[in-house]
């Protein structure tokens, strides 16, 4: 009797790669939802906003698949002229998957044109060009955000920004979280950074203004247990990203004399975690074995705190996981030398290297900040100048608050003669300092401020005064130099 | 090394059948290769009549010889299929369903009482080889090293479909322990563990049942999973022991259960390997069972005998268990010594899709491989060098676990032959 | 037109057109500065072929050539200071141009003047074309205009932009940057050669 012949194992397991995309998509589910909940029933239900802005964030997801899909139709049909049908493209070459992801790294305010162009783009050059499915190099959803916000950022951003109708409403700033950080000279007290936008348990749960699928921070963690246990995911990656961002902004953190807040708030905002979870573990783009794995995570740890820190752009997720998907064939090939003997060796340097690097980080941060907020705290309000002689109408930071000692100065020939405190909110002032020879032992002895004590029982305020007449005079120096 | 995988063991066809028996065939071939590459040149003729257990063939090289299985006249030679697909040379020999042996040999009583060159003699000129699946001969194996410290007997068979050694070891578990038994005192080994499944649990208390007269033998429980079965894995699990290439390195004497049963016949019968067990099993099987078959005999008869094939639409006939078995375009498979099971089953065609690169080949390779790399990098030889896919053991995991249905396993087939 | 150009097939000179095509008016001015360099280094050095020895021909050309590239920069930042302005280091870097320095080994240095005088020109107007393909893409996506004499308004005294209707998504910066640079080159490139499978164009 004939039979015929097969090569291969013929007992095969059951998971599948349209089993694992199905898992991906189930998970993304929730954080769908909620972008709908927050960005659409909510400013629906306070009355700001009309039918077609209750349903844009599904319209969204809905659209960029579909122009996906459409693109890989008509690059299969008319240019390759290897015609796939419809459940070609949804099975084999997961089309709509860049999709899906695009639409959830963008805000809500962006409009559909502008996703359209970004989904042709994204699908085009993010995956085709290169040979479709599993050829790709960067991940075609990043990609296909970064032509979006380098082209059309400006529109975006005049179109409301990160910010939907109803948060915009009662929003203490108009910055998103990490640009505000940013402005704040990178470190700052737990108000100044995190109050404006809620508390961290805010953040967390996902209250705070973001791209459509960014914020949730509990479903996306919730995702990524679901995926880990039906082993989809390379979950070392995820890991070993977060740990290391949140270990290198501690070293930053306690450097500046922040606690165990400002880590956590370094890894709840921005695109981290949805960047962590679902765009640098995608399988194509990611190297191969799993210690390789851990050190692509440390890696990418590396570039974000140095993206975050030391560039004037606020986010750094996107351009580190582009930028390290274009390393991914040197990590490979660093395995297929290596993978028999000792690995240690790169970890080892790569943790070494984010130790150092947050530690100059850290400090340089608190040199700029020591530098520059003393003469933050100097307003200059009016300036008189007759003949040799300038006065300057002056607010400097107390111990009240940032402007609460006012005062008249008197510069002649590069010399103070009179400071003629006009007004003060420190009430310890009144008590302690006005009625004694304080001010002239402080002009007695203007260049050698260091001689002078303050005085007991109003400490802060003498020093501010100090403070004071250090910075009008080197700003006086500074403008009029000879 | 990893941790073994478990896939399922889908023994359900044939792990509670008894071994049936058809030692009855028209026509046997001897075969006069082996797939290993020995060849054997035959010292009789057509018309000739020889007796069962008469030496047809022998390889000059090792002197070692290879029986009939039957008694008859000699016909013809012909050529058929082994199972790894290559048509070999073989004698053609007609049953006259007589069993007729040259000479009477009495069984011995006590069967300890063998000196080791006569044991060792003994299994040479019966013809003795690893029934588990190698076909190297036995005499060889137990001569690589003086003096053994530990002896296993491999009684895991971890892969799928395959019951004939659990079906063994379920009926003669008493002879066997006789047989390891013997085989220490003959040796001069101080202990022999015998290595089964932890879920096996008919078989523990089958043995169980007489393990208590033998101190020096043990029942030992590996996990169960694929490639629990393998020998590195056994004596890494039973005696916490690794070593390079062979097992004798380190004084340790691995063996399968059906090649030790069969030396045990040798022993106590004074006669040459003939018959061995096999399961014939799957979907395309009206009655699947494990079958004692004569050596030689013609699968396609066999089958014949136990009821035939089911009306499948598209049958594969594999020859092996479905990891590392070989699918053959025809029934006319021989039974060869190192021959356990045959599966006919139907062809679930599965077109594969592109590599996602999610390294679960990698993470699954018993000898830490990357079968991924080595697909993509198949034309690259430099590359393929630092990858050393000479360490490959065959056992198909890689292409077990692929989520896009790649052959994974056929490319690192390939780039062995290309290093 | 596009067989043999030097842009498109030869891939040579790409770092300066890239850079300068952000307008059409670059491109043309470029074109013409490169089409003149190329013209008289070729006649120069076709002149002087049987006396410049082979062992410092390279050198001797590179010297020919600077002559040449720093003379066009002297008048054009005496006569159109604005046009040597949005140009910028670009018209030096003329003279590192692969396209002149190879024409001149490949060709000038092995005919007569004239036939080198003829593919300077050649040459120079197919690479003038292909940077003026280049920069109208770049120009009408990414400003959403097409300016023709806006710079050299200053010698003429009027000026020709062609203004296009602007939606929200179309003119867009991305194509004036370098990154769109590159993007417009793959895309050219592969509308090129998309029939190309008998490598014609090469």
């Amino acid at each position: 009797m004939e039979f015929k012949v097969r090569h291969g194992n013929f007992l095969k397991s059951s998971n599948s790669t349209n089993k694992m995309m199905k898992h991906l998509i189930i998970s993304l589910i929730p954080i769908i939802l909620f972008a709908f909940y927050k960005n659409g029933i909510l400013p629906y239900i306070h009355g700001y906003t009309n039918v077609y802005q209750l349903f844009k964030p599904l319209i969204m997801v809905i659209l960029s698949c579909l122009t996906c899909f459409f693109t890989e139709y008509c690059f299969y049909k008319y240019v390759t002229k290897d015609h796939k049908n419809f459940k070609d493209l949804i099975n084999n070459t997961y089309s709509i998957i860049p999709g899906i992801f695009l639409s959830l790294i963008l805000p809500v305010n962006t409009s559909l044109l502008i996703l359209i162009i970004g989904s042709v783009f994204a699908s085009f050059i993010g995956k085709l060009v290169y040979g479709g499915f599993g050829h790709n190099i960067f991940n075609p959803a990043l990609v296909g955000r970064l032509f979006v916000i380098a082209s059309y950022g400006a529109v975006i951003m005049s179109s409301g920004g990160y910010y939907n109708i109803y948060e915009s409403v009662d929003a203490v700033t108009s910055a998103t979280p990490l640009a505000n950080l940013s402005s704040l000279n990178y470190v700052g007290s737990y108000e100044e950074v995190v109050y404006p936008y809620g508390s961290l348990l805010d953040l967390f749960l996902g209250k705070m203004p973001g791209a459509l699928g960014e914020v949730s921070k509990l479903l996306i963690i919730l995702a990524f247990i679901y995926l880990v246990c039906n082993k989809v995911l390379k979950w070392r990656i995820s890991i070993s990203y977060l740990f290391t961002v949140f270990v290198m902004s501690f070293i930053i953190g306690i450097i500046n004399g922040e606690g165990l807040w400002y880590p956590t708030f370094h890894i709840l905002t921005g695109g981290l975690m949805f960047g962590a979870v679902f765009m640098a573990t995608d399988p194509v783009t990611s190297p191969i074995s799993n210690s390789a794995g851990v050190v692509y995570g440390i890696c990418l740890g590396i570039l974000t705190i140095f993206f975050r820190f030391l560039t004037p752009y606020p986010e750094g997720v996107l351009s580190s996981i582009l930028f390290m998907n274009l390393l991914v064939p040197i990590f490979n090939n660093y395995t297929i030398k290596n993978h028999n003997k000792n690995k240690c060796a790169p970890l080892i340097i790569f943790v070494i290297l984010a130790i150092l690097l947050s530690c100059y980080i850290g400090f340089n941060i608190k040199n700029n900040d020591n530098a520059s907020k003393k003469d933050e705290y100097l307003q200059v309000i009016n300036e008189t100048v007759m003949g040799n002689t300038y006065t300057y109408d002056i607010k400097y930071k107390g111990f009240t608050s940032k402007e609460s000692i006012e005062a008249t100065v008197t510069i002649q020939n590069d010399y103070i003669i009179d400071i003629m405190i006009t007004n003060t909110l420190d009430h310890y002032y009144d008590s302690h300092i006005k009625n004694t020879t304080y001010i002239k032992d402080i002009i007695n002895n203007q260049n050698n401020l260091d001689n002078v004590d303050t005085i007991s029982g109003a400490t802060y305020t003498s020093s501010y005064l100090k403070e004071m007449t250090k910075s009008i005079l080197k700003y006086h120096g500074d403008k009029y130099e000879k | 090394m990893n941790r073994v995988i478990e896939i399922g063991h889908h023994k359900n066809l044939t792990i509670n059948k008894k071994i049936t028996e058809y030692i009855k065939p028209q026509i046997i071939y001897i075969p006069l290769e082996s797939k290993n590459g020995v060849e054997y040149s035959h010292n009789v003729k057509e018309g000739d009549y020889i007796y069962k257990g008469e030496v047809v063939a022998v390889n000059k090289d090792i002197n070692f010889p290879i029986h009939s299985s039957v008694s008859g006249y000699v016909v013809a030679g012909s050529h058929k299929i082994i199972n790894n697909g290559r048509k070999i040379r073989c004698i053609v020999v007609e049953n006259d369903f007589k069993e007729k042996y040259e000479n009477r040999a009495g069984t011995k009583k006590d069967i300890t009482k063998y000196s080791k060159e006569e044991f060792i003699n003994l299994l040479r000129e019966s013809g003795i080889t690893g029934l588990g699946g190698s076909d190297f001969p036995a005499f060889i194996k137990y001569t690589s090293c003086d003096n053994f410290k530990y002896f296993i007997i491999n009684g895991v068979e971890c892969e799928p479909f395959i019951t004939a050694d659990y079906a063994l070891m379920r009926e003669y578990a008493e002879n066997l322990l006789e047989g390891i038994d013997a085989i220490l005192e003959i040796m001069n080994i101080p202990k022999a563990y015998i290595a089964i499944k932890e879920t096996n649990d008919v078989i523990a208390s089958e043995f169980k049942k007489y393990i208590g007269t033998y101190p020096n033998i043990s029942l030992s429980f590996v996990s169960d999973g694929y490639p629990a079965g393998w020998e590195k894995n056994i004596v890494s699990e039973v005696l916490n022991i690794t070593y390079d290439k062979y097992p004798s390195e380190k004084g340790v004497l691995v063996s399968n259960v059906s090649t030790v049963y069969a030396i045990y016949d040798m022993l106590k019968n004074n006669r040459p390997l003939t018959e061995r067990v096999i399961t014939i099993t799957g979907s395309g099987i009206k009655k699947p069972q494990n079958v004692r078959v004569k050596i030689g005999a013609l699968m396609s008869e066999i089958i014949e005998h136990i009821d035939g094939y089911k009306d499948l639409k598209n049958p594969l006939f594999i020859a092996g268990g479905p990891m590392m078995g070989k699918s053959l375009p025809t029934d006319d498979l021989l039974v060869t010594k190192d021959l356990n099971c045959v599966i006919v089953m139907e062809n679930k065609l599965s077109y594969p899709n592109v590599c996602i690169s999610c390294g679960k080949c990698a993470s699954v390779c018993p000898v830490k491989l990357l079968p991924v790399l080595i697909m993509k990098n198949i034309k690259d030889d430099k590359k393929l060098k630092d990858l050393d896919p000479k360490r490959c053991i065959e056992c198909g995991l890689c292409s077990y676990i692929c989520p896009s249905k790649i052959e994974v396993r056929e490319f690192v087939k390939e780039a062995k032959e290309r290093v | 037109m596009f067989k043999n150009n030097p842009i498109f097939t030869m891939m040579l000179g790409l770092c300066s057109a890239l850079a300068v095509t952000t307008t059409l008016e670059n491109g043309i001015i470029m074109g013409i500065s490169v089409t003149v360099v190329l013209i008289f280094s070729n006649m120069i050095i076709s002149l002087l072929r049987n006396v410049i020895n082979d062992n410092i021909k390279i050198p001797s050309y590179i010297l020919i050539i600077s002559t040449l590239v720093t003379l066009i920069d002297v008048l054009l930042k005496k006569y159109i200071p604005s046009v040597s302005d949005s140009l910028g280091i670009y018209i030096p870097l003329i003279i590192v141009n692969c396209l002149i320095l190879g024409r001149a080994i490949n060709f000038a240095s092995k005919n007569g003047v004239v036939k080198s005088i003829k593919d300077g020109f050649v040459m120079g107007g197919k690479y003038s074309l292909a940077l003026i393909i280049i920069s109208l893409v770049r120009e009408i996506l990414g400003s959403g205009s097409i300016s023709i004499i806006d710079k050299l308004s200053q010698i003429l005294g009027f000026k020709l932009i062609i203004n296009l209707p602007k939606f929200s998504v179309f003119p867009n910066p991305f194509f004036v940057s370098s990154a769109g640079a590159f993007l417009t080159l793959g895309l050219i490139l592969a509308l090129l050669y998309k029939g190309d499978d008998k490598n014609e164009l090469n």
